[in-house]
């Protein structure tokens, strides 16, 4: 991963104000942080954390009340920073008269392609996010699964340096969200640089190279996830087949160094990898009931 | 034409106002976002510095407030210049788009449902086919223009709010489209919806006179040739106008007769393309009558024209011939003329001087009137083909929509849909119905003279229930109040001007009565006062598009 920043934040303060200019809140306080090219860089936090804010005024919806803001060199409020950056908002606010061919289209055009490349990424796009069977439908009749991922379409039309994510896995079934993930795995895999912004922790904890908590309007961590995550104070053992008596063994090896040991046990798989096995399974022998091998 | 005076278009002093108007009003705007960048600035700093440093402060603040206004400024009027075509176009395709799919195209069948009914209610079929023109003819242009307007009207003021309160419009900024791109677009796709439904309304609407009134397929309309106007008294010296016989609303003036009275007409222009098949040069007039006693009731009031070479002092007079009152008199005027010498003369060649042509005008009833206007006499040129003029007044209507839209996107840019609609909805009215009535108020001239003096000399009357018609007593105060009102009325006049005349392109009169739309003081004015808004009003909502937040709270 290069340390070249492709978002370099200093000093970024928001104050939303009311129509007579009277202070209502402080949505952000000086912020500093840099982006730097190839990562997967995830913005944390609670609800009104300014984590939505600061995606903002990256992108020039809002203006700054201080500081300054650089993305791939440029002031966020010059529109030709665009032409290399995706943008997939919270909800996907597209034209639900369109349908997905034609909103592609509108959004290739925007960044003056020729028809032939609209027609190639189109399709390709379309291929990638699993529309084929609803690309002539309109977006009002797409379920919120279906508009997430025309949505994130719209963002990669120009295969953009730099792809913005607010709350990408918000509103996705669990396959769906294992798809979105391998999928910003996938073009990290690429070279590109990702900035998602989210509450939902495991999907961070998956994806993201570095994090940045916010709590209201304030940056309190900034590290790597493995570093933040790592417990220095702990070791574990991962084995497979491991019989009683060896068990018994290292834990007098543990006890002869002083050591202690918390837990010894079969671990559990997280959920989320329980369904996507009885999916995938169903799909492989349909009409067949899932036996889960695993846990006998 | 019908108590209509034409008046041909002024470049000068359409620039001029033009100028004044939207100079005063760019200074005022650019007045007042330098004062807001350098307060909002300064407040900025005043927070950060702290309340022990106002001075550094306000210098801070003037400082960048100041280098903030001019990047804006700069970086506006490059974006205003530099569009892509590809965006704006891919814009206004997805306006359009929407206007479709959201069923504006209904409208379509409202005017469908008008017309299957209207034959109805308009007129008698067995009246002369001639009074059943202008009815039908007005019916069709009125009919367009009211139901095409209300749905751009609404497409425009609604639009950019609803797109913006929906938020898809974030999906477009964040693609590198400039703020002029999205505004130009959006006008230009509201623009598109209406051009298609005009364009099947007129067609629908020329196919269904046609079938309507048979005769319209086989008509021509005149093509008129004005020209100015002048009058000598009863005494033979110059007059400003004739003798007002008693209407409340002048629109002609009257010359006595068997004096040396004379309205005086100069065409310029004159040449041979003006000449008929025959070869002669077609005098048309609507002179109206004013008889102080019966007299001969069988016969009209006697006129004769005059062809005058002021230059070489050679006056031909044609045959004297009786007013067809409330009728349009046409006389073909033979190249060949005999003078008042009684040498022979050509019309085109020794009456005729470097194009001009001088037509005076005389009364030869004893104590008998002709009313006479500008529009009242002029040269009718070749006929053209009703449809030119139905489609040349059809364009008109698309020019007023046009403007409707550019103002109303314009509008919206800043403020939400009901506000839109209620700011653009009230230049509607006021345009229609209010600026005759504000041109008096503010000049106190016209048809609703207005007396009483400025707002602070009205105030003053008010408040001391003094008649507006009393003279305010001379001296010291009376001339501070009207020294005061005058940069008032000023300031008022021009600001009229901010509000467009739709008058302007109400062509209806001129088709309806069987004239040309003509260009210089039909299609030219329109087009003109159309452009005259649409530079400042894309202008003005660009940089209310750009300094706005589109995600603010």
């Amino acid at each position: 991963m290069s340390t070249e920043p492709v978002i370099q934040i200093r000093n970024l303060s928001k104050v939303y104000r009311d129509f007579w200019g009277r202070k209502k809140v402080r949505a952000l306080n000086s912020l500093s942080l840099d982006v730097r090219r190839g990562e997967v860089f995830g913005l944390l936090g609670p609800n009104g954390s300014g984590k939505t804010t600061t995606l903002k005024l990256l992108l020039g919806l809002l203006f700054p009340t201080e500081g300054e803001v650089s993305i791939l060199g440029k002031p966020a409020s010059d529109v030709s920073k665009n032409e290399r950056i995706g943008y997939l908002p919270e909800e996907s606010y597209l034209y639900r008269f369109l349908n997905a061919e034609e909103t592609l289209d509108f959004y290739g055009r925007l960044f003056k392609m020729t028809p032939a490349t609209r027609k190639q990424r189109t399709d390709e796009l379309i291929e990638m996010v699993g529309l084929k069977g609803a690309r002539r439908r309109q977006l009002k009749e797409y379920s919120k699964g279906m508009t997430r991922r025309i949505g994130l379409a719209q963002a990669l039309i120009n295969d953009p340096e730099l792809i913005l994510l607010d709350e990408p896995t918000s509103g996705l079934d669990p396959l769906g969200s294992r798809d979105m993930k391998d999928l910003i795995l996938k073009l990290k895999a690429q070279g590109k640089t990702i900035v998602m912004c989210s509450h939902l922790l495991a999907d961070v904890q998956d994806v993201c190279d570095r994090i940045a908590i916010l709590y209201q309007g304030e940056l309190k961590v900034l590290d790597r996830v493995d570093d933040l995550l790592r417990n220095q104070e702990m070791t574990q053992i991962r084995a497979s087949k491991l019989p009683p008596d060896a068990i018994k063994e290292i834990e007098a090896i543990a006890a002869r160094y002083g050591a202690k040991i918390h837990e010894i046990g079969q671990p559990q798989n997280t959920l989320e990898e329980l369904f996507l096995k009885v999916i995938r399974d169903s799909a492989e022998r349909p009409g067949q009931r899932f036996v889960n091998t695993s846990a006998s | 034409m019908n108590d209509y005076d034409p008046i041909p278009f002024n470049w000068l002093m359409g620039f001029q106002t033009w100028g004044i108007v939207c100079g005063l009003m760019f200074l005022g705007a650019v007045i007042l976002a330098f004062a807001l960048q350098v307060l909002s600035h300064t407040l900025q700093e005043f927070e950060q510095i702290g309340p022990g440093k106002p001075r550094r402060s306000l210098f801070q603040g003037l400082r960048n407030g100041s280098a903030a206004f001019a990047n804006g400024l700069i970086e506006g009027f490059q974006d205003l210049f530099w569009m892509s075509p590809r965006r704006v176009g891919a814009i206004s395709v997805l306006v359009f788009r929407e206007s479709v799919r959201r069923k504006t195209l209904l409208v379509l069948v409202v005017f469908a449902i008008c017309f299957l009914f209207a034959g109805w209610f308009l007129s008698d079929p067995n009246r002369d086919p001639l009074l059943r023109i202008p009815i039908y003819v007005t019916f069709v242009l009125t009919a367009i223009s009211w139901l095409i307007l209300p749905a751009v009207f609404l497409l425009s003021c609604w639009g950019l709010p609803d797109d913006i309160k929906a938020r898809s419009l974030h999906t477009v900024v964040t693609k590198p489209v400039k703020r002029s791109e999205i505004l130009v677009g959006r006008i230009l796709g509201v623009t598109m919806v209406g051009t298609l439904v005009v364009a099947v309304m007129s067609v629908v609407g020329f196919l269904w006179l046609v079938r309507a009134l048979p005769e319209v397929s086989g008509i021509q309309t005149r093509v008129p040739v004005f020209g100015t106007i002048s009058f000598l008294d009863r005494e033979g010296k110059p007059a400003k106008e004739g003798i007002n016989v008693g209407d409340i609303n002048m629109f002609r003036s009257y010359i006595e007769g068997d004096t040396a009275a004379r309205a005086i007409w100069k065409f310029s222009g004159v040449s041979p393309r003006l000449l008929n098949k025959d070869g002669k040069l077609v005098l048309e007039s609507k002179i109206q009558g004013f008889r102080t006693h019966k007299g001969n009731l069988e016969r009209g009031i006697i006129f004769q024209y005059t062809f005058v070479n002021p230059t070489r002092n050679i006056r031909a007079k044609f045959q004297p011939f009786e007013i067809a009152e409330f009728r349009d008199s046409i006389k073909p005027i033979d190249n060949d003329l005999i003078d008042e010498q009684n040498h022979p003369v050509k019309l085109m060649t020794d009456i005729v001087d470097n194009g001009q042509l001088t037509v005076e005008v005389a009364c030869l009833s004893t104590g008998q009137f002709l009313g006479m206007a500008r529009p009242d006499v002029f040269i009718r040129a070749q006929d053209a083909p009703f449809a030119a003029s139905f489609f040349k007044a059809v364009l008109c209507i698309w020019l007023m929509m046009f403007l409707i839209i550019v103002f109303a996107v314009s509008v919206s840019t800043i403020v939400k849909g009901p506000v839109a609609s209620f700011l653009t909805g009230v230049i509607i009215v006021l345009g229609v119905f209010g600026r005759d009535f504000m041109q008096s108020l503010v000049t106190g001239e016209g048809d609703h003279k207005w007396n009483g003096g400025g707002m602070l000399e009205s105030a003053y009357r008010i408040v001391t229930h003094m008649n507006p018609m009393v003279p305010m007593e001379k001296g010291f105060w009376t001339t501070v109040v009207q020294v005061l009102d005058t940069p008032m009325l000023l300031f008022a006049g021009h600001s009229r001007a901010i509000i467009p005349d739709f008058e302007t392109f109400q062509m209806a009169k001129f088709v309806a009565h069987g004239y040309d739309v003509p260009w210089n003081s039909g299609l030219l004015p329109a087009i003109m006062h159309t452009l005259a808004f649409l530079v400042p009003c894309v202008v003005l909502g660009y940089f209310c598009l750009k300094s706005r937040e589109l995600e603010s709270k």
